[in-house]
């Protein structure tokens, strides 16, 4: 009997954790759908400066905004990751940190000096176990304008301050709702995405110059391409939770079946015994009569 | 009248996109009054009041810094906000326009690409636009 109750136990408690898979599944796909809303709201704003930009930088030869400069050599190499605070999300944060760790190695190996960022308590805590030290990290974070804009100022201040003199962000790239990849872009210093499918005509008035426009669309562009990798990340963070949920939750589900139909065996045998001794016990009474 | 497509977009979102007869815009060097079959032109904004017509119907926006392009009819406005006067939270642009002033005050010299002055300007046209058009 004691293994009846073993069993009875076993499903009582894949069932609760069947319970919290599909709870945190239900969590990720309500939340899913405002993350999409948030970042497509983006892209046509940040399609329309993209396509100012490039006028800007077909119209000026020789504009160098200050984010722009790319005279230093790249001696030290800045490494913004993007992961997210919690877990549960299937191989998420273990892809986006091994695409860090590459770089990081490939930055050692060519005598460079790499200047860790790290975003999201995944990342910290990794580099806090291992001990390599990071200039810095934040945990629970919402990728919101405020926190850009917070982020934009820290890692424009650390470029001029020559803090690093290339730096590049890892982050996933939702491809779509369960699929991402891993992407790394270099943010510091800018260099501008070309609208190819723009006609260049080039007869276009620009007000008041295009010079003067760079020292606008250059922080107004920088910031956006910030916040919308924050809003990716989270985005495929979201989507890899619904996959790992979902799959978790199909996996819980089967293993409760599973071991159902071990515990009805269980209990068969056991009756089977039970009648077996019985009957056993009858027909030695019978013959003792 | 001869009417033309506008488009508006903040960085979140779509403000406006549909037909106007007449479009109001702070340019960087004043402002620029748009009709129908406008020279192809592409200015920066300042933060500033964007009034809107189309059809003996007035829209009004506080608008932050961005740019707007105009070629052929069609005129496209990238800006960080734009904001109907029912949208504005004028305590919370109180409080801006402090913040900004403060850091101004720090400052020798400032561009008129400066972060903390263009910060100004956004709180003081939020303001402007809920004293001058909010109760009509």
């Amino acid at each position: 009997m004691g293994n009846l109750k073993e069993i009875k136990n076993r499903i009582a408690s894949v069932l609760s954790i069947c319970q919290i898979t599909r709870a945190m599944k239900m969590i990720a796909s309500s939340k899913i759908s405002k993350a999409e809303a948030l970042l497509k709201a983006r892209i046509p704003y940040t399609k329309h400066l993209v396509s100012i930009m490039s006028e800007v930088s077909r119209q000026t030869s020789e504009v160098v905004h200050p984010l722009m400069s790319d005279e230093r050599e790249h001696k030290k190499i800045g490494i913004f990751v993007v992961t997210s605070d919690k877990g549960l999300c299937g191989a998420y944060n273990m892809n986006v940190l091994k695409k860090a760790e590459e770089l990081y190695y490939d930055c050692i190996e060519s005598d460079c000096e790499p200047v860790l960022y790290l975003l999201g308590t995944k990342a910290t805590l990794q580099y806090d176990r291992r001990k390599i030290p990071y200039r810095w990290g934040r945990q629970d974070w919402e990728a919101d304008d405020d926190f850009a804009d917070i982020l934009y100022s820290m890692l424009v201040r650390d470029f001029l301050d020559g803090v690093f003199d290339i730096l590049h962000i890892i982050y996933a790239s939702a491809k779509s709702r369960a699929s991402y990849v891993v992407v790394e872009k270099q943010l510091l210093p800018f260099e501008p995405e070309f609208d190819d499918e723009q006609d260049s005509s080039g007869n276009v008035i620009f007000e008041p110059s295009a010079e003067e426009a760079v020292n606008l669309i250059v922080p107004m562009t920088l910031k956006q391409i910030i916040i919308t990798a924050l809003l990716d990340a989270r985005f495929a963070e979201y989507g890899s939770r619904i996959v790992a949920m979902t799959n978790a939750t199909e996996n819980a589900e089967q293993l409760v079946s599973d071991l159902r139909l071990k515990f009805f065996r269980a209990r068969q045998e056991a009756i089977t015994t039970e009648i077996l001794e019985v009957s056993a016990a009858a027909a030695q009474l019978q013959e003792s009569e | 009248m001869k009417s033309f497509f506008v488009d508006i977009v903040a960085k979140d979102e779509q403000v406006y996109s549909g037909e106007a007869d007449y479009i109001l815009l702070p340019g960087w060097d004043g402002e620029i009054g748009v009709f129908a079959s406008h020279t192809p032109i592409i200015s920066m904004l300042r933060p500033g009041v964007c009034k809107l017509r189309f059809e003996n119907q007035e829209l009004v926006w506080a608008m932050s810094e961005g740019f707007v392009s105009i070629s052929g009819d069609k005129v496209t406005a990238a800006v960080t906000f734009a904001y109907s006067p029912d949208e504005i939270d004028d305590e919370l642009a109180e409080q801006e326009l402090e913040s900004a002033r403060k850091a101004l005050s720090e400052k020798t010299s400032v561009s008129m690409t400066d972060e903390d002055y263009l910060k100004e300007q956004r709180a003081l046209v939020c303001l402007k636009v809920v004293k001058e058009y909010l109760d009509e």
